[in-house]
């Protein structure tokens, strides 16, 4: 469903401190199931799902979403596909404070012009799939970790995405939160969606089935295992 | 189109959320906003006001005035001129004024004397304005000592006070019959200040005055329509000159409004970051702080004019009456009636909204591209 | 020279707007000289987003010279008790040479924005930004226009002498005087009014035209390169031909006004000025009916601009689209116009035809 041929992406080009996070990485990512992408910090783990959920372009090679070719789209092209097709959870969970619990998961749809009615009803049913239905009205920074992991994986399924990525999910929770994390994502996936997770927590392992591991090494894949 | 709409309801709805959150960061530019569309409000509404007054007054006076010339210099008109005025084609009727200007030492003020036919005074008998009473201090019975050209004293008798309504032509005005005021002055019985005429078509005022021009060369015809553009010109460069000086004001406001808006918090930083990170694009981050900028322009702009509105048309106007009004002793109270004029609102909104359009552009823009995958990035 | 108010706003935002287009054709330069689709390079992806400030900057200048194009017939209009002779915006704008220049230049940098946002608009929702060198051309052209423009405006300022008697419109609209708008001024109504009716039957059915050669191809997101005849040479034609009537119709309609129209609005068959419309005495009915001519006339230009560039395949959906809501933007814009001209011509107490 994703394929990448050759892919380069290079930071800060023709500068002293020119970084090449991925090289001519070649790789093909089927829909369905859960996929961990491994590896040490600064292994290009991050870019690659950056890449993946087009967050960013390739300095080269090419990358097709379902046979559409991505990778020259201008911005405004690759938002419009990623609205629609991928939801992100970050490490950080990324929620904008001031706000409360409802707008934030409202907050990705906006720049599209839903009638506010039916988004609320959206974002209320998925708060009360992960149990935060009591607190929608609470302004974020009163959330505990487990609650503000939660918020945002909220958010990253207000579009109806069909593919979910998470970067570091567990990073910020102690064991217990991070099963009832894992085991929501468990639930999706099993629902068709594709989870793609990039972790080095052996709880990721253990708390759900996980279908392929891609290990990454310096920009480049050292190993692709299916389980 | 209902999506748009949507779209900008929720775009305003964040924007406005925003604003509120950051309140201590906003409050300083928008005081300063407001204060900007204050002043160059006030300039406009008032002179507005006193030109509107100005041409209302100037309605009733007359049509021509002849005055006699001597070596450039006004001078006395022969009684005998009126009769071949009269004879001029296009002439209504024909006038005699007399008036003149009287120096009192006591109050270093400059009275306007007249006499005014339609209301007849007994010799000794004057009428005087409002203002003229207030700083003399003197009201209906009391004399006023006025001290004649060959020397002598003259007391008159105040047997009235012009109305306050009146004020801005009245204001230092003294009315007094003709046997007086030839007594004070030492005129002569044939000779008059000026001549007032009307004219049977207004619109060949303009020619009548170059019959009076040929008649009697050492004429100067004044008509109204100049006296009217006189007083425009004037308000309007007086208002063109207070504008260029608030330039300066409006300059340190662009400059602020660019700093403000420029000088993201890392606070802010973050926002934007996440917001493109969860799907919004570089274009409605754009659109976002447009609307930031039209919600502070329009609560400028709305406070603003209606502080000046009020200042200019109920509170007196002191802030630049000295300026427009020009210098004088006396000054009238009046209240001058309120009006909006579509150009006036054009005119505010190019020095005042646009420029702080500009002034946000760029760097609205330079916030609005920060990359998408920052917020992962971390 | 004079100086107030309104001319000091208007010199600023002649200002703000050539500073704005400059510095949006200081951009437009270089992201032409390195523009390249293809790449994924940093450079690129800057450029593309600089792309998004040349918009908005020329969106800035299009609003601004709206507002300057009303301002400154507004101040020309309250400026004629300033001048002898003047009794209207005609008078005021006659005082030097650069009076009627700096208006027809307002009005032409107001249409060229309006069709370059056009242009923009489509080529934003075009994945491979198709008309990238030609918008960016097209604005290297407008820019100097600005300077022209704020140029002569600053000429006819800085002339304004009150000393200077000019003339009032009814001499330079009147029948007898030499000159264009004398010209306009002294066409008989009958045959101006045919004209003027012909021509929007015209715009009618070149409108009509121009939709029907449109048909939507919904094979999004993989649309196919139509062959040559599917192209639509039809549909280009059509749309050269809207634009072309468009800009004829406003010529032709500003013609009615003065030569026809205006009599009737001011019961004076000798009365022939355009701008005394605008005064509160006509309770501003000028304004209502110049702003849907404005609004028609740039639509329609737009529409006609854009239809030729069917055949590019990212725009083979965007482009109908457009086309079709600007066409229906300009019928409507001139229906309005017709309408509200044909009612004041009926409900005048003057008789001017038979």
């Amino acid at each position: 469903m994703i394929e990448f041929s050759v892919v380069t992406k290079v930071f800060n080009q023709g500068q002293p401190n020119e970084c090449q996070a991925l090289r001519e990485v070649s790789l093909t990512l089927e829909r369905g199931g859960i996929t961990v992408f491994k590896g040490p910090s600064g292994s290009g783990k991050t870019t690659l799902l950056t890449l993946v959920g087009c967050l960013a372009r390739p300095t080269s090679g090419r990358i097709k979403l379902d046979g559409r070719l991505l990778s020259n789209l201008p911005e405004r092209f690759l938002t419009e596909v990623r609205r629609h097709t991928f939801g992100f959870v970050f490490q950080q969970f990324n929620l904008i404070r001031g706000l409360t619990v409802l707008e934030n998961v409202m907050l990705p749809a906006y720049p599209l012009g839903r009638p506010y009615r039916e988004l609320s009803d959206a974002a209320r049913e998925w708060l009360d799939r992960f149990g935060l239905g009591g607190k929608i009205a609470n302004p974020v920074e009163w959330l505990s970790g487990g609650e503000a992991q939660r918020t945002a994986l909220a958010r990253a399924l207000i579009n109806d995405p069909a593919v979910l990525i998470a970067d570091e999910p567990t990073a910020n929770l102690d064991s217990a939160l991070s099963r009832e994390v894992l085991a929501l994502l468990g639930e999706l996936a099993a629902q068709g969606r594709t989870v793609l997770i990039s972790s080095h927590d052996p709880l990721v392992f253990e708390a759900i089935p996980v279908n392929r591991v891609i290990e990454l090494h310096d920009g480049q894949i050292a190993g692709d295992r299916r389980c | 189109m209902r999506d748009f709409l949507e779209q900008q309801k929720y775009l305003i709805d964040y924007t406005l959320a925003a604003l509120l959150r950051r309140k201590t960061r906003n409050i300083g530019l928008l005081l300063v906003y407001t204060l900007l569309v204050f002043l160059f409000a006030s300039t406009l509404l008032l002179g507005q006001g006193l030109r509107r007054e100005a041409a209302i007054l100037l309605q009733d006076a007359p049509e021509v005035i002849v005055q006699r010339l001597v070596a450039g210099r006004h001078d006395l008109l022969p009684a005998a001129w009126l009769e071949t005025l009269r004879r001029i084609r296009g002439v209504g009727t024909v006038q005699g004024r007399l008036w003149g200007y009287y120096y009192d030492p006591a109050v270093k003020a400059n009275y306007t004397l007249m006499v005014a036919p339609e209301r007849p005074l007994a010799k000794g008998e004057i009428v005087v304005g409002a203002a003229l009473a207030r700083v003399r201090q003197i009201g209906i019975g009391d004399y006023l000592g006025l001290r004649a050209a060959n020397g002598q004293p003259l007391p008159l008798k105040v047997t009235g006070i012009l109305d306050t309504a009146s004020e801005l032509l009245s204001a230092d005005l003294l009315l007094l019959s003709e046997a007086s005021f030839r007594a004070l002055f030492d005129f002569p019985p044939d000779v008059y200040t000026d001549a007032v005429l009307t004219v049977h078509n207004p619109r060949e005022a303009r020619t009548v005055a170059e019959k009076i021009v040929l008649a009697f060369p050492d004429s100067r015809p004044i008509l109204r329509s100049e006296i009217l553009r006189t007083y425009d010109a004037v308000f309007n460069w007086r208002e063109g000159m207070l504008f260029v000086v608030l330039g300066t004001l409006l300059l340190t406001f662009a400059i602020l409004a660019w700093d403000k808006a420029a000088g993201l918090s890392a606070e802010e930083k973050r926002e934007i970051g996440i917001l493109k990170a969860i799907g919004w694009e570089t274009g409605d981050i754009l659109r976002m702080k447009l609307w930031d900028g039209a919600l502070l322009s329009l609560t400028a702009f709305l406070v603003g004019y209606t502080l000046a509105w009020w200042q200019v048309f109920h509170g007196g106007a002191r802030l630049f009456m000295p300026v427009l009004k020009g210098w004088a002793v006396l000054y009238p109270n009046f209240q001058l009636t309120p009006a909006v004029d579509g150009q006036q609102i054009l005119v505010l909104l190019a020095v005042t909204v646009l420029p702080y359009i500009v002034a946000t552009l760029i760097p609205s823009w330079r916030a609005a591209i920060a990359d998408p995958d920052a917020a992962m990035r971390g | 020279m004079l100086i107030m108010p309104a001319i000091v706003a208007l010199q600023l935002v002649a200002f703000g707007v050539t500073g704005t287009v400059l510095l949006a054709s200081g951009f437009a330069w270089r992201i032409l000289r390195r523009w390249n689709i293809e790449s994924g390079s940093e450079l690129q992806l800057r450029l593309e987003r600089r792309t998004y400030l040349v918009s908005t900057l020329v969106g800035f200048a299009l609003g601004a010279e709206l507002l300057s194009l009303l301002l400154f017939v507004h101040t020309a209009e309250s400026l004629s008790s300033q001048f002898v002779g003047a009794m209207c915006a005609t008078g005021v704008l006659n005082v030097n040479a650069f009076g009627f220049p700096a208006l027809l230049l307002k009005i032409a940098v107001f249409f060229l924005a309006a069709l370059w946002l056009t242009l923009n608009r489509i080529d934003n929702r075009g994945y491979d930004y198709p008309l990238v060198r030609l918008k960016y051309g097209l604005l290297l052209a407008i820019a100097p226009l600005t300077v022209v423009e704020l140029a002569v405006q600053t000429g006819y300022f800085l002339g304004l002498e009150p000393e200077v008697i000019t003339s009032c419109c009814g001499s330079l609209f009147g029948a007898g005087g030499r000159g264009v708008a004398s010209e306009l001024a002294g066409l008989s109504p009958w045959p101006t009014l045919i004209l003027f009716y012909g021509t929007g039957g015209l715009i009618v059915a070149s409108g009509g035209w121009l939709l029907s050669t449109l048909t939507a191809d919904s094979s999004f997101p993989h649309p196919q390169p139509l062959s040559r005849g599917e192209r639509g040479a039809e549909g280009q034609l059509a749309g050269m031909l809207f634009a072309g009537i468009s800009l004829l119709g406003f010529a032709i309609a500003i013609a009615a006004i003065i030569a026809a129209l205006s009599p009737y609005v001011y019961e004076n068959p000798n009365h022939h000025c355009p701008f005394c419309l605008l005064k509160a005495g006509y309770d501003y009915i000028g304004y209502a009916l110049y702003l849907p001519l404005f609004a028609a006339t740039t639509a329609g230009l737009g529409a006609g601009t854009v239809a030729p560039f069917r055949h590019i395949v990212s725009l083979q959906v965007v482009v109908p689209d457009e086309v079709r809501r600007l066409t229906w933007l300009a019928l409507g814009g001139f229906s309005l116009f017709y309408g509200l001209a044909t009612w004041l011509m009926v409900r005048s107490n003057l008789i001017l035809l038979g």
